[in-house]
This record gives structure tokens, sequence and C-alpha cells, in this order.
């Protein structure tokens, strides 16, 4: 076996674009253990060595989920060692997650990134210097040169510990605290996973995660801790954690003044990233820009680009896959039940799934440039005001605009939301902005119902999420999650053109993820659902699809959505099988009506008016999302009873709008 | 004295955070710590919140937190 090494480092430090460069096509997706949460993986090229990708921190401590996933991993999987990317740029806070590693006495690896931005800014840091201070081997590299990185892995295979003088920079008090802590964890050493120093320094700063950890094994010692830190806080009159942030940081500055050249002046220097942002969130131009840039982006993905996509990937599956499918199938004798089973079950459903792939690729490429670029952070910082009072945090504008690709990686942008309250508000709210996958139905149906206004009617469905998500909001916060407040607190990053291939890596995680679906979920469902509508309950199949047992089913459940305005069976079971994935809602309709897509508009017309079609929309939007998301939900909210809470609520709301919509619709037509 | 006293482009050293733990100790982290400088760069469009520098990078703050941090 390779070694195994942890990528670490801040929020915007460029640490993914570190680890594509050192595993390339190699990275996979896992789960951490104990928490499902997304696990990046990889190889580094020409070598056996492993490379975990840790979440963006800036402290090795327990206060957010992220930091309990990095400290977890670091304490209890135990890498061979670890690689910390630091910010050239914004050294002085990179460089306290860096002291924090070194408190730790665990091998480091530092890679100075965004060298090329510091040498456009004329700052001269002086890296063999950094180097040598912190006992550590420095690799500096930038977008520019990424030749030093080549040789990472033998730089790395040393496994060195750093001989770095640490809690050098603390205050003899803290020290002596320190050794004598020790000494007392020392009686159960054997039994402790990690650095008894190190420990020690976690119990006097109090860090919930550890201190729970050693209660177990050794209670004097963290007595013992709770009793040394208030004798250091009576004394200075000082909290622990802030007399150990102010020591590191004072540190952090006098290394800052060794290394870099006139400290001072590069750190109040007008940089190309102050420019912009006057222009950006600019008091009056920041928020026609921000709608102007989001408009843009919806319109090219879904009717600039979108469309072209749409039709090319029909043509493709629809004429030229088909028939070649039917011509072969033929050749070889197959039966007509199998000819029924592959073209109106399988490429029915997959093909009008597949179909959108395309869409749903570009609108993760606005997305990755978005949050690449630095202006998500803006967006956040702008908007905060207009959620604050609707009970939220400007940074839920980031899950909520990821969501409008897919509520899936919406719901996990959450994760960097402190606030707890905010954090699980943002969860249940995320799910009513429109994803993705529910684009495609509200396309088809907009065509079928609307064709001479089906921009206004996408946009009108866009805006009712929108607008349901705010007031829920509102409703939420006062009646569900009252007490603690939100709060703001957001690094600004530096604006960075996005790389290329950071933004096609993103793309086509989505893509892969949106075919091992359709490859999946949506192909069983649509063999089920194939099977189901072409026989009875007595095995024997039918001719009319209305004869079958899904038709009974649906039947069943059909009156519940009367008053919505589409009591049909197979409506019925398009929402059904919508839980599985919302775009099977348009491959169950055309499955259900057996035609192919383009025929389905015929047939919709058939069943619906235009206010039915309309309160049909608006429950997709609304209702409870898909498997996947909720799924997801739960291993956010880490509560059944929370996402059970959230699902009813989401479903209960999109019953009473559609109701609504239907009713008072069909008082005023 | 607060941040928020400032004027934009001005800078001021912090005296204290008298803050919650949780929102105390992430500023911490951040490089909040007494004696570092500040400076007041922006307020958003809408009033709220506020754009500062601190160790040589951009932060957004609520006013309310801006208002728990007080300057030498």
């Amino acid at each position: 076996m390779g070694k195994t090494y942890a990528l670490t480092g801040n929020p915007n430090s460029g640490k993914t674009t570190i680890f594509n460069e050192l595993t390339g096509a190699t990275q996979y997706v896992g789960n951490w253990s104990g928490v499902t949460v997304e696990k990046k993986e990889g190889t580094i090229k020409n070598s056996d060595i492993q490379v975990v990708d840790l979440p963006g921190i800036y402290s090795m401590s327990s206060n957010s989920l992220d930091e309990v996933i990095a400290l977890n991993y670091i304490t209890k999987d135990k890498p061979d060692g670890i690689i910390n990317v630091v910010s050239a740029s914004n050294l002085q806070r990179n460089l306290y997650l860096t002291l924090q590693l070194l408190e730790m006495k665990v091998p480091v690896t530092l890679i100075l990134n965004m060298m090329d931005e510091v040498k456009r800014r004329k700052i001269n840091i002086d890296h063999l210097k950094l180097a040598q201070i912190l006992s550590l081997r420095i690799i500096p590299t930038g977008a520019d040169d990424r030749k030093e990185l080549k040789n990472i892995k033998d730089t790395l295979t040393l496994d060195e510990v750093s001989n770095f003088n640490r809690f050098s920079y603390f205050s003899e008090d803290v020290q002596k605290a320190i050794n004598e802590l020790a000494q007392k964890l020392r009686e159960t050493e054997h039994r402790l996973e990690n650095d008894i120093h190190w420990l020690a320094l976690k119990i006097l700063e109090h860090d919930r995660e550890i201190i729970e950890r050693i209660k177990i094994i050794n209670l004097g010692a963290v007595e013992l801790g709770y009793k040394l830190r208030d004798e250091i806080q009576k004394q200075t009159k000082m909290e622990l954690p802030e007399i150990l942030a102010k020591q590191r940081y004072d540190y952090l500055r006098e290394i800052s003044e060794q290394v870099i050249e006139d400290l001072d002046k590069s750190l109040v220097t007008e940089t190309v990233t102050d420019k912009i942002d006057k222009v950006l969130t600019h008091r009056i131009l920041a928020i026609p820009l921000f709608l102007t840039i989001m408009l843009m982006v919806y319109y090219v993905t879904i009717t600039g680009l979108g469309d072209k996509t749409i039709a090319f990937m029909e043509w493709l599956v629809g004429d030229v896959i088909t028939k070649t499918v039917i011509a072969g199938l033929n050749t070889v004798g197959a039966s007509e039940m199998v000819v029924s089973l592959v073209v109106d079950g399988i490429i029915g459903g997959v093909g009008a799934v597949v179909v959108f792939v395309p869409q749903i690729m570009i609108l993760f490429f606005f997305i990755a440039i978005l949050e690449d670029s630095g202006y998500m952070a803006r967006i956040a910082f702008v908007m905060d005001k207009i959620f604050k009072k609707f009970g939220l945090s400007g940074k839920s504008v980031i899950p909520m605009l990821v969501g409008s690709g897919c509520s899936v990686p919406g719901i996990m942008a959450t994760r960097t939301l402190e606030n707890e309250r905010d954090r699980k508000l943002t969860i249940i709210l995320t799910p009513f902005i429109s994803c993705g996958a529910k684009l495609p139905v509200y396309l088809l149906f907009a065509a079928a119902f609307f064709p001479s206004n089906s921009h206004i009617i996408v946009f009108s469905l866009y805006l009712l999420g929108i607008l349901v998500a705010i007031l829920s909001g509102v409703i939420l916060s006062k009646l569900r999650y009252r007490g603690e407040d939100s709060d703001f607190i957001l690094e600004l990053p530096p604006y960075r053109i996005p790389r290329l291939k950071n933004v096609a890596i993103r793309m086509w995680d989505k893509a892969k993820d949106f075919l091992s679906k359709a490859g999946t979920v949506i192909f069983a469902a649509s063999v089920i659902l194939w099977f189901a509508q072409s026989f009875d309950f007595s095995f024997s199949r039918v001719v009319e699809p209305s004869d079958s047992m899904l038709a009974s089913f649906g039947k069943l459940i059909a009156p519940v959505f009367s008053p919505l305005g589409f009591g049909d069976w197979i409506t019925s079971v398009a929402f059904i099988t919508g839980f599985a994935a919302k775009e099977i809602v348009i491959s169950t309709l055309s499955v259900l009506h057996g035609v192919s897509e383009g025929a389905l508009v015929t047939s919709l017309q058939n069943i619906y008016s235009p206010l039915s079609a309309y309160s049909f929309m608006a429950f997709i939007l609304l209702a409870s999302p898909c498997f996947a998301a909720i799924s997801v939900m739960k291993r956010e909210l880490n509560s059944w009873r929370e996402t059970g809470f959230a699902v009813l609520y989401q479903t209960s709301v999109a019953y009473l709008i559609s109701m609504l919509i239907y009713q008072v619709g069909s008082l005023i037509i | 004295m607060t941040i928020v006293d400032l004027k934009p482009g001005q800078s001021g050293q912090i005296l204290e955070l008298n803050l919650s733990t949780k929102i105390k100790n992430k500023l911490l982290e951040l490089g909040l710590t007494p004696g570092a400088s500040v400076m007041f760069v922006r307020t958003a469009p809408l009033g709220d919140p506020i754009n500062i520098k601190v160790r040589g990078f951009n932060l957004g703050i609520r006013r309310e937190i801006a208002q728990g941090i007080t300057l030498k």
C-alpha cells in the first residue's frame, strides 16, 4: 500500500486547484467514515501516493462540521502526513492553520500557492527564510509555474516531523499549564491516540471534540485543565481562546515581517480586487449588476444555448439511437415485447432524461465560474440585508444559487454556514429553488400550453419558488426556529480568473452524477414502469395501459390530486415516480402515454388545460424533492424528525399553492 | 469607539471583542485579535453588512457584530 496524505488549507487558498493538479483524472468521490459527507480522493500522478482532500477550514478546532471532519481525519485516521496549501497573497491568516498543524506534531509539507498573484502585486516573499523559521519543506507555486509541484512526491516521502519549537510563542503561564496538563495525561498515554502536549493545549483551548474524547479516558485531566484555564483567565482577565489566538497571531505577524519586504505597505496597498469591488459592491450599481448577471446566466442556460443542446440531444436519442436499436433488434429477431421494453421502456425513460444533460452542464459551468471568480461571496455580501429580513444570512444565497443547478450540492453547500439555525432553515428552503432536473418539466409544459410566452412562464415559476422560499423563511424563523439570531461573517476573497480545468472537472462531475442516475435509478424505474403498465395484476399483458396494474394504482390515488386540476391516473403516477428523480416525471408521462417525447406535447394538450398545466408545474416545483435530495437533507440535518418535517412542509405548501392556483384560476377564467 | 464609528478608509486598533463566544472565536481565528489593525472599507449597498480589511484580506461582517468590536 502506498502512503496517504491529507490535503488541508484555508478556503480560497487554491486547494482545489492543487488537488486537481496533483491527482488529475485519478480522483474519485467517497464518504467520510461516520458521517456520509462527500470525500474526494486521488493518487498523485506517477506514484502510489494517495491524497485525501479535506474541507477548506480556517482553524484546527471543532466549531463547524467541516472543522470536525478535518480534525477527526487527522487525529483518528492518521494520514502519513499533511500537505498544507497556503495562499501567499494572504500569508498571516493562512499560516494560522499551519501553526496549528505544527502544534499537532505531524509531518507537514507546505505548498506556498498564489505566488504569481504576489509577484503581480510586487510583493517579495522570502520562502526560503519561511521554510527555515518553520523548519518545513516549502514548495512555492503559482498558476504560471507548476514546475516545483512535480517533485512533490520526493519531498513528501521524507515524512519529517518539523523540529520547529512549537509553543515557543505562547506566554510562560500557558506553556507551564500545557506541561502540567501533559504530565497528567501521561498516566493514560497508552490509551490516547495523539500527542499529549497537543491534547493538553486543546483541553485548555476548550475544544469540544477533544474534551469529549478525553473525558472518557482521563476525566481528571479534563478537570485539571479547567482549573489551570481558570487560573490563567483570572490572572490575565482574558479568555484562553483569545490569549492563544492573540499569541499565535502576534508570532505570525513577527514571521511575516521577517519574510515579506515592507509588510505594512503590502497589507494596505489597493489591489485589483479593491478596484473591482468599487464597482461590483457599489452603492447603486451592485444590485442591478447582480440581477443582470443572473438573468444572463439563466437566459443562456434555458434558451440561449440550452434550447440548441436539447434539440440536438432529442435528434440523437429520438432519431439516431432509437432507429438503430429497432433495426438491430429486428435483425436478431427480437419479439415484439422485447422491442417494446427496450424502445418504449428503456429508451423512452432514460432517453427523456439524458436529453437534458448538456443543459445541466451549462448551468454548472456558470455556477462554477460564479464561485471560483469570487463573485459568489459578493452576492452574499450585497444580499445579506434582504436575507436577514427573512430570518436568514446572506451566506444562504450560495446554497440557493447552487441549488438552482441541483439541490444535492446546494444542501451540502450549507456547511459553510456556522450558525445552526441559518443552516437548518437554508437546508429546508433550498429545495424550493427550482433545480435543473425540474426545468425539463417546465420546458415541456410551457412549450405545450404557452408556446408564445414560454419564457415568461418558466421565469414565473423560478420567481414563485423564490417567493415561497422567502415567505417560508419568514414563517419558519418566527414559528419553528426562534432563538439564536442569524449572523454573517464571510471572507470576500480576491477576484481570480476561474481555471478552466477546475470548471471542466465540476461540469464533468455533474454530468457523471446525472448519467449514473440515468443508468441506475431511472433505468430501473423505467423498466418497472414499463412492466407495471404492460401487465395487469394477473400478470397477463394488457392492450391498453389503462387496464394495467399501474393504472389501478394511479386511479386509487388520483382523487387526492383532483382539487389541483389533474386527477388522472397517469399524472398521479408521475408524481410518485418523481420522488425517485424529478426528471422521471417526463419519462413517466412519455412511457405511459406510449409516445415519444416529441409527440408527448399533443397527448398532454388532450388532458390538461393551460390552468391545470400551470398548477401541475407549481406542484412539481414546490413538492418534496427527489430521494437523493431527501437523503442529503437527512444527512445534513442529522435528524429524521427534521427531515420528515421538511418533506411534509414542502409537500403541504405545494398542495396548498397548486390548489390555490387552480381553484382561484378557475373562478377567474 | 467601535469599528462602525470609523469612516471608509480609516483604520483602528482592536481593543476587545464583546461578542458571544461562538462569534468571538470565529473572529479570533480569522485574525481579529486584540491589537490587530482593522480598516473600514465600505458599507454594503443596503446599509448592512460592512466590508472591513484585517491582516490584508477583506471580510464582510454585520453591523451588529462590528459594534461589538471596540477600538483603542
